[in-house]
């Protein structure tokens, strides 16, 4: 069993809180990202659960241990870096071994070990050159083979992919999702790429100058987003969002901005917002935007004019300038649409999304799941 | 662009050198020309000269001595002032003092230090109870000696200090991290990551010291003189009493000779350890 | 957390008396200075006197001939710094942007002639400086100086240059400039702190200089503050506060001089080394 408990966990830089009682338990064998933009506290928050932080308050656990004042060496876990921090003076095969000399293993044992390593990661003609002499990605292979040879309890890995050109990125992140499979070691990685989370992870922590905003597995996150940080930053591209107001007119509920207006599900009734103020931000994702047939009957929101349209081969996005708003709506590649064009656009009601304007939290996470065809 | 520069080296440097290979193997008269090419005579001079062993032994223990003393302190202080700590900025400023003093000035103020009578060092050693009464530093050979050493010492240690911390920032420290996790303690971290590492820079850095020292003139002639009785001298202040104060410019071309091929044998381990240094990078 | 009681016991146990070491003599230096010649030879001497003089700082301008030896130092290093920048500059310009045959080995001449100690060849240089009846010649430290401080000013030099990179030039020669104007406006001025740097460099390094001073000049009048302090202990009294006083002076020009450049000195061996 290697569970990572962080209780509370915080840490401070004179006047600056880096990482503000972070709650989190990792299970056994489980993969969870930190993901966030740079200097939300996830870098700090793994290196103190490596020990190369000191925690200013909380606690850390391994298992059920505290490890606060353990140093890193003797946590059992292994760490692969974001420039891979290989030993220079090295070759390969000493780099992987360093770890096990330090602990006096036999030397016809390391052998062994480190020929396994090296071969499970496809890197055993490698083994006798030096760093320097290696490719990105095969220097990302050696850092991980220096990780996994160790057998730790967890690994941690501080956004190992970034350094890496597109193609390889994809590669390596599918191998490092098998790696971790096949030796089922309890994982914390981090990364500032919402793709790499969404598509590693077990489960996502969403983290946004040092305070978590959301705990949940991606589908979760995606679908039912705590707050509007979460809702723009997962998924790309990014949500719309809308600032308006809900209305009752006529008995329907509304949500009304400057430009258009929407009806909402009579479910949506129950949410209500800070100080009643009304003040919403509406949110629906791209894909959730059809552009349809100008027809009554046909769903239709609103109607505006075409801005721009990108082209991405598999799919096409269409802006859509409404009054003053811009709204992102996903298009089929083949549609023929040029600038300046009208259109009519049409919002799927089940996906749509509602915030307080003031404190940007879901107003939705009180209403019963059921009303919500997700 | 380059041709002033080439001339100069050829004038001033280049010449000599074949000038002063030329006039050792000649017979030269009191002022230094040229009688006669071809002769062994001075060479037989310097062989026979009773005083030239020791000092060779003692230039020896001096760059040996001063090199390996600098080396180790330069690097102690060097990782000392890696690290972060008040007034750092400081003390790197003030370990540089040593070195920018002109040398000559340093040793006429060592010399007071040192005075046998009323010399500062007496008085603190004196006031610690560690000796007793004033001891006359310059006059005995052994402790003129040892004191010569020091102060080439305290006069180098800053530079050593100054190489070795530019060699320590360039380390990257993500590395002491990875040997961290890996499970290495402080010291396995200097002796694994630390050392390997600046091996370029200390061997570098070593070398050049020892033909620095073979160059501190000013040092021993202002501080000692090369007294008493020949005892602090080096062959470089040997050279220079030979010619100027015995007129015997022909040994003094002869140990010239001497010198600079030593002197080319360290050039040469020290270019070819450059160039494989260069290789691994 | 575990190395930093090393850490301090490092500090303590080295830095502190290094620094301590560092600065003793600067301060018996002060002291001494600061001394009447009966307070000099006093036992037990003390640091701080009990009747402290500036008398001995006017004292030396006269007694000592200080200012001769001053104006002289002045102008072998300034004349020396002079014609090692104008020598050094295009060499080390060429060896920063062209390629040709010999340049690796001119690199390599750089760096052996950095070790080379001038005692070797003092006694050449003597024979032919007497030649030329230039001892006792100022001149001659300055031609010395400058071809002695060549080799390290060319080697910092083509490291700043290299620095700086080639396409400002390319850029102002497209703008219709020569390879000398382009020099002469981007290139100088963008690696103006390293220049300035070399020239510090050069003029301390003539400002210290020892042996040839003392080797060619033989008139009293003629001695740089090195060699002419140093005649000081050769005679038979020595008039301590003066010597001291006097080279508080001379040490001050330079420690000043060198805590400018400090900095300057560790980029340029690094960027010396990576040519």
């Amino acid at each position: 069993m290697s569970t990572v408990t962080c209780r509370d966990l915080t840490k401070r830089f004179g006047d600056v809180v880096a990482v503000n009682k972070l709650n989190l338990v990792v299970q056994d064998r489980e993969f969870v990202v930190l993901v966030g933009p740079s200097g939300c506290g996830k870098t700090t928050a793994l290196r103190m659960i490596a020990g190369l932080e000191t925690a200013s308050e909380g606690e850390i656990l391994l298992d059920d241990q505290v490890v606060n004042k353990v140093p890193p060496g003797r946590r059992d876990i292994a760490m692969v870096f974001q420039n891979y921090a290989l030993y220079p003076h090295m070759r390969v095969y000493d780099n992987i071994a360093y770890a096990l000399r330090l602990r006096h293993t036999p030397k016809h044992e390391i052998d062994q070990r480190v020929h396994a390593t090296a071969k499970m990661l496809e890197i055993e003609s490698l083994l006798n050159r030096w760093p320097k002499q290696l490719s990105g990605g095969q220097r990302q292979r050696v850092a991980l083979g220096r990780a996994v040879i160790r057998q730790p309890r967890a690994f941690l890995m501080d956004e190992p992919l970034s350094n890496l050109d597109a193609q390889l990125r994809v590669a390596m992140r599918r191998e490092i999702i098998h790696l971790q499979r096949n030796l089922g070691i309890t994982t914390i990685y981090v990364t500032h790429d919402q793709v790499e989370a969404m598509t590693m992870g077990d489960r996502i922590v969403v983290m946004r100058d040092g305070l978590v905003q959301q705990v949940g597995t991606p589908s979760e996150v995606y679908r039912r987003p705590r707050n509007n940080f979460v809702a723009r930053f997962i998924g790309s591209p990014a949500m719309n969002l809308f600032a308006g107001k809900l209305m009752t007119e006529a008995g329907e509920l509304q949500f009304r901005s400057a430009s258009f207006r929407v009806m909402l599900p009579d479910a949506f009734r129950a949410a209500r917002t800070s100080g009643d103020s009304g003040d919403v931000q509406l949110g629906i994702r791209p894909e959730d935007v059809a552009v349809v047939e100008d027809r009554p009957g046909n769903g239709t929101v609103t109607r505006g004019v075409v801005d721009l349209v990108e082209h991405l081969g598999s799919d096409a996005y269409a802006s859509v300038k409404v009054g003053n708003e811009i709204i992102l709506a996903r298009v089929s590649p083949d549609i023929q649409l040029h600038d300046g064009q009208t259109v009519a656009l049409s919002f799927n009601q089940s996906k749509l999304h509602l915030f307080d304007a003031a404190t940007g939290e879901s107003l939705l996470t009180n209403l019963p799941v059921v009303t919500l065809q997700s | 662009m380059l041709a002033p520069s080439v001339l100069t080296f050829l004038a001033f440097i280049i010449f000599p050198i074949v000038n002063t290979f030329v006039a050792a193997f000649s017979t030269v008269d009191n002022l230094g020309r040229i009688e006669s090419i071809g002769s062994l005579r001075n060479f037989q001079t310097l062989a026979a000269d009773p005083r030239l062993p020791g000092i060779v032994k003692q230039t020896a223990i001096y760059a040996g001595g001063s090199v390996f003393a600098e080396a180790v302190l330069g690097m102690v202080l060097a990782l000392i002032l890696n690290s972060d700590f008040r007034g750092r900025e400081w003390a790197k400023a003030l370990i540089l003092i040593p070195w920018a003093m002109p040398f000559a000035v340093a040793a006429m103020t060592w010399r007071w230090i040192f005075h046998g009578q009323v010399g500062a060092l007496n008085y603190v050693l004196i006031s610690l109870g560690i000796i007793q009464g004033p001891i006359v530093w310059l006059g005995d050979p052994t402790l003129a000696f040892t004191a010569a050493l020091f102060v080439e010492i305290w006069t180098s240690v800053p530079f050593m200090t100054i190489t070795f911390l530019a060699g320590l920032q360039s380390i990257p420290a993500a590395i002491y991290d990875a040997a961290k996790i890996d499970g290495a303690g402080p010291f396995r971290e200097f002796l694994d990551m630390t050392l390997p590492q600046m091996r370029t820079v200390v061997m570098i850095v070593t070398l050049l010291s020892i033909l620095w020292a073979f160059n501190a003139f000013g040092i021993i002639w202002v501080l000692t003189r090369g007294d008493p009785i020949y005892r602090t001298d080096l062959v470089v202040t040997y050279l220079y009493k030979l010619a100027f104060e015995q007129s015997d410019f022909g040994a003094g071309f002869a140990l010239a000779v001497c010198i600079f091929v030593v002197l080319m044998i360290f050039s040469l381990i020290y270019v070819k350890v450059l160039s494989v240094e260069e290789e691994q990078r | 957390m575990r190395t930093s009681w090393l850490k301090y016991l490092g500090i303590i146990v080295v830095l502190l008396p290094m620094v301590v070491m560092s600065l003793f003599p600067l301060i018996v230096m002060i002291s001494t200075s600061l001394k009447s010649p009966a307070e000099v030879y006093q036992w037990p001497p003390v640091f701080i006197p009990r009747e402290p003089t500036l008398q001995n700082y006017s004292d030396i301008w006269t007694v000592a001939n200080l200012a001769a030896y001053f104006r002289n130092s002045l102008f072998v290093a300034l004349g020396a710094t002079a014609l090692v920048m104008l020598l050094a500059v295009p060499a080390g310009y060429a060896l920063a942007r062209f390629r040709f045959r010999g340049r690796g080995f001119y690199m390599l001449f750089l760096l052996v002639m950095q070790m080379f100690p001038g005692i070797v060849i003092i006694l050449a240089l003597y024979r032919v400086v007497a030649a030329f009846q230039m001892t006792d010649n100022l001149v001659t430290l300055i031609i010395l100086n400058a071809a002695f401080g060549l080799s390290f000013a060319v080697w910092l030099l083509t490291g700043y240059f290299s620095s700086v990179p080639a396409e400002v030039e390319e850029a102002a020669m497209v703008d219709g400039n020569s390879r000398l104007g382009a020099m002469l406006r981007m290139t100088v001025p963008l690696s103006a702190p390293g220049l300035v740097a070399v020239g510090i460099f050069s003029f301390i390094g003539a400002w210290n200089e020892f042996l040839f001073a003392l080797t060619f000049i033989r008139s009293q009048d003629k001695l740089v503050l090195t060699v002419g302090l140093w005649k000081y202990i050769a005679r038979f009294q020595v008039e301590w506060n003066y010597l001291e006083a006097s080279s508080f002076l001379v040490t001050v020009v330079v420690v000043v001089l060198f805590m400018l450049v400090q900095k300057n000195l560790t980029r340029g061996l690094i960027a010396g080394a990576e040519r």
